[in-house]
């Protein structure tokens, strides 16, 4: 698991908590059908979506073999990839999400050390 | 500065855009190296094309391998690339025998059509078809085909997946079956709840038109007693007594008030005399058991204590406990009429009973009447036999006369020629004494057929009857009684008395023959009796009265046959030298030529009796007895005629001896030429009646014609066309029966002559 940069200050951290706390999620998760890592990612998504984000996370999982079109506008290169729309900035996750910690941590729902 | 701090922020942020880009690619680049991928996506003029690690097919090929559908892949000439197991083993051929194949192998012709459109079709868009396939051994199973054009690839193919339909067909089948069932069940129900509804619905219009019924039947049980009903009472009644409802004609009738009636003072077992209450206990009865009482008639005590007979019937009502609906019908009136009616009835019963007893005797007449008739019409016939055996009789009758009167003339006159000479005398006496019974025979037999000349006069019976009785005692056996029972004094008859004797003596003689050798009894009497119209005991007498008289014996008695014939000529039971047949045919003549008639009783064993009837007449002069005077004798000049020689002869001879001149022929003719000549030579004539050329009565007519005062004395020996009565109409001054005896024709000779010519009367 890859550490991330995160801002040591209690002041920032309940900013963080409080933004995150009422901040809706609008995720987006790009597989291919039912291949390995895209349902390992579906899968690990689904279980950070109900730890973290309970009530606030609009997650929508898009097979880029059914829609091809989609995967353009995003710029997805591989598959299974997570974008976050919102709250900006925008995030893009490569992989099957299984680094819980480094994702919880991009997804800015925990402040960075 | 101010700038140069704005200038160093820009410059600060697309540091970090740079750095967050960085780490993207950077974190991109690791989750690919390290195999955190599965798909890269590459943007081609053909649009993005998705590869795939070969380690994530792996999902995919197992997925489509485990699936239940068919799974194959055609070339776009139809062969086929590849198959998954379950297509294989859909049409039971190994795999590897299926790719390589073209798939129209496994069509049947019949689908052909269909599966080669579905494929074409297949090539440009998502087809779907049903159809069948084709196993090894050429069973059929149906599939669903679905067919998609497979982009992407190097070469185009088309997908085909086939789903078995053998269970789904099975299912649906089931399912369709399970659906007619259901369908027909449900079809059923719905007729049995048509069925249902509409009873519903019958019975809910029977329930509404029972209420209206109800409503209807309790208006009109209201109209019964709503007290406008006359002429019938109507009342409802418990059977205890009580009275509960009753209209006004029913208190009318009973002289009553309405008051009275709701005090509860009017209880029917009350006003019910107690003569009827075993009236009324049958119909409660009756009530209990079946409901209705028999409809009665009986009487009810009004209030002023009078009685009103009237009519009941009564019915329980239905529901309500022991009371019941009576009508109640005032019967006075038909009472009254039934009364007179009754009077009428038995009037007229009396008159019908008296008349059917009138018709009944008139019918016993009416039957008594042709009893009667029928006898009659047997008597008539027995009377004609007897009548016809009559004429013949009477013309035997005629010859014998002829034979014996000369024979009892000459025995006379020669007996008075030789009063002395005992051997000549002694035989002539015998040939007279023949002579005579052999006369008295004929006689007899003319007298059966009433030919004979009547000597009947006013006579009474009973000196006759005594007289007879003495000379019959006299020859009937002693061991045989004798009884005679006078019962009349009035006793006179216009008769013969020497044919009553006869009558008697015969009937005697017949009553003791029938108990020869034995004893028994005679029992004579004579009787009065009066005959009406309808009790003659036959049909030819006259009504009046008659003198019976009766002989009865102890006999032997006749059957039905022998009494049918006693009267007929020469009919006899008794042996032939004993008996003629003449004697009861003697007494029927003797009897019917004294207007009377005979009857006979009798029965086999048990006697006779002989009833004879004879008209009675009234008292006159009755004849004395004469005594016997010598023969008269005279001189006067007599013509006689006889076409009978033998008589010519004798009666010449006798009158000759007799003192008188006699010219004796035998041709009328000529008697009549010699008179003719010379009428004064003679005083008297004598002629027969039946002579050849010309009979007596016309003989003696034209004698009479001719010298009117001439006295002429007809003979005859065959009284059939002749009579004294009818010779005294005719101008005859004698009338006499042949044969006679010498005394018979002197006498009356003597006494014609002495009639009409006294002045020449000589005395000898």
């Amino acid at each position: 698991m890859k550490q991330t940069k995160v801002k040591d200050s209690a002041k920032s951290f309940e900013r963080v908590l409080k933004k995150s706390l009422k901040e809706k999620y609008v995720l987006r998760l790009y597989v291919t059908g039912m291949t390995p890592r895209s349902t390992q990612a579906i899968q690990n998504i689904k279980q950070i979506c109900d730890e973290e984000l309970l009530g606030r996370c609009d997650l929508e999982v898009i097979d880029i073999y059914q829609r091809p079109v989609l995967a353009r506008g995003e710029q997805i290169i591989a598959t299974p990839t997570l974008v976050k729309k919102l709250p900006l900035p925008l995030r893009r996750f490569i992989g099957d999400l299984s680094d819980k910690e480094r994702i919880v941590l991009g997804l800015d729902l925990r402040p960075k050390k | 500065m101010k700038k140069e701090t704005k200038k160093k922020d820009r410059h600060l942020l697309q540091i970090e855009k740079l750095r967050l880009r960085l780490e993207e690619t950077e974190e991109t680049l690791r989750a690919i190296r390290e195999g955190q991928i599965d798909a890269l996506v590459v943007s081609s003029p053909q649009g993005e094309q998705v590869y795939t690690l070969k380690s994530a097919e792996q999902p995919y090929r197992v997925f489509v391998e485990t699936m239940n559908e068919g799974a194959v892949t055609l070339g776009l000439d139809g062969t086929i690339l590849y198959c998954n197991n379950r297509f294989a083993k859909m049409l039971e051929i190994p795999s590897d025998k299926v790719i390589g194949s073209a798939i129209f192998r496994f069509i049947p012709s019949t689908d052909r059509s269909g599966f080669e459109s579905a494929f074409e079709r297949g090539k440009q868009q998502v087809t779907t078809v049903d159809i069948s396939l084709k196993r090894a051994g050429q069973e059929l199973i149906p599939v669903h085909l679905s067919f998609n054009m497979l982009h992407g690839q190097e070469m185009p193919v088309v997908c085909m997946v086939a789903m078995d339909l053998t269970e789904y067909k099975r299912l649906e089948e089931a399912l369709r079956q399970l659906n007619a069932g259901l369908e027909k069940r449900v079809q059923d129900r719905t007729a049995e709840l048509e069925k249902a509804n509409e009873t519903l619905q019958a019975e809910i219009v029977e329930r509404k038109r029972a209420e209206e019924e109800l409503q209807r039947a309790y208006a009109r049980l209201r109209t019964l007693f709503d007290h406008r009903i006359d002429g019938i009472g109507i009342v409802i009644a418990n059977t205890e007594g009580d009275i509960l409802e009753a209209n006004d004609y029913f208190l009318k009738m009973l002289g009553s008030r309405r008051e009275e009636l709701k005090a509860g003072k009017i209880r029917w077992n009350e006003i019910t005399p107690p003569e009827w209450t075993g009236v009324d206990k049958i119909a409660l009865a009756q009530l209990r058991e079946r409901g209705v009482a028999d409809p009665q008639e009986k009487e009810y005590l009004r209030r002023d204590g009078t009685r009103v007979p009237i009519f009941l019937t009564a019915a329980m009502l239905p529901g309500q406990g022991n009371e019941a609906l009576v009508l109640v019908l005032d019967i006075t009136e038909r009472k009254r009429t039934e009364a007179a009616l009754r009077r009428t009835y038995n009037e007229l019963e009396k008159r019908v009973q008296e008349r059917t007893s009138e018709l009944a005797r008139a019918n016993t007449e009416l039957k008594e009447e042709i009893v009667k008739r029928e006898r009659t019409e047997q008597q008539l016939l027995q009377a004609q036999k007897l009548e016809s055996m009559g004429v013949l009789t009477g013309g035997i009758a005629h010859d014998f006369n002829n034979i014996l009167g000369p024979i009892i003339i000459n025995s006379e006159m020669v007996l008075s020629d030789h009063p002395e000479g005992p051997g000549v005398r002694s035989n002539l006496e015998l040939i007279l004494a023949s002579s005579l019974r052999g006369r008295d025979l004929v006689r007899q037999m003319l007298l059966f057929s009433r030919k004979s000349e009547k000597k009947q006069e006013l006579i009474t019976l009973s000196p006759i009857i005594k007289e007879t009785f003495k000379l019959l005692r006299s020859s009937v056996p002693t061991t045989i009684q004798m009884e005679l029972q006078l019962k009349t004094e009035s006793d006179t008859v216009y008769a013969d008395p020497s044919q009553i004797q006869q009558v008697i003596m015969n009937l005697c003689t017949n009553a003791a023959y029938a108990m020869r050798g034995t004893t028994g009894s005679i029992d004579i009497s004579l009787d009065n009796i009066r005959f009406g119209p309808m009790d003659l005991p036959e049909p030819d007498m006259q009504p009046g009265d008659y003198l019976i008289l009766s002989v009865k014996d102890t006999g032997a008695g006749m059957d039905e046959e022998v009494r049918t014939r006693v009267f007929e000529p020469f009919f006899t039971t008794k042996p032939v030298e004993e008996g003629t047949g003449l004697g009861l045919s003697v007494v029927y003549g003797i009897v019917k030529s004294h207007r009377g008639s005979i009857k006979v009783y009798s029965e086999p064993g048990r006697g006779s009796v002989f009833r004879v009837y004879l008209p009675k007449s009234e008292p006159g002069i009755l004849k004395k007895a004469e005594t016997l005077k010598p023969v008269p004798r005279g001189s006067e000049r007599i013509l006689f005629v006889d076409d009978e020689e033998l008589i010519v002869h004798s009666v010449r001879n006798m009158l000759q001896r007799l003192g008188y001149k006699i010219t004796a022929l035998n041709d009328s003719r000529e008697a009549l030429k010699l008179f003719s000549a010379d009428p004064s030579q003679f005083d008297l004539v004598m002629t027969d009646q039946t002579m050849p050329f010309m009979t007596g009565e016309d003989l003696g007519k034209e004698l009479m014609r001719i010298r009117s005062d001439i006295p002429v004395i007809l003979c005859t020996g065959y009284a059939d066309f002749i009579s004294s009565e009818k010779a005294t109409a005719m101008g005859f001054q004698g009338f006499i029966m042949k044969p006679f005896t010498v005394r018979e024709g002197a006498e009356l000779v003597r006494h014609v002559l002495d009639q009409k010519q006294p002045s020449n009367e000589q005395k000898p």
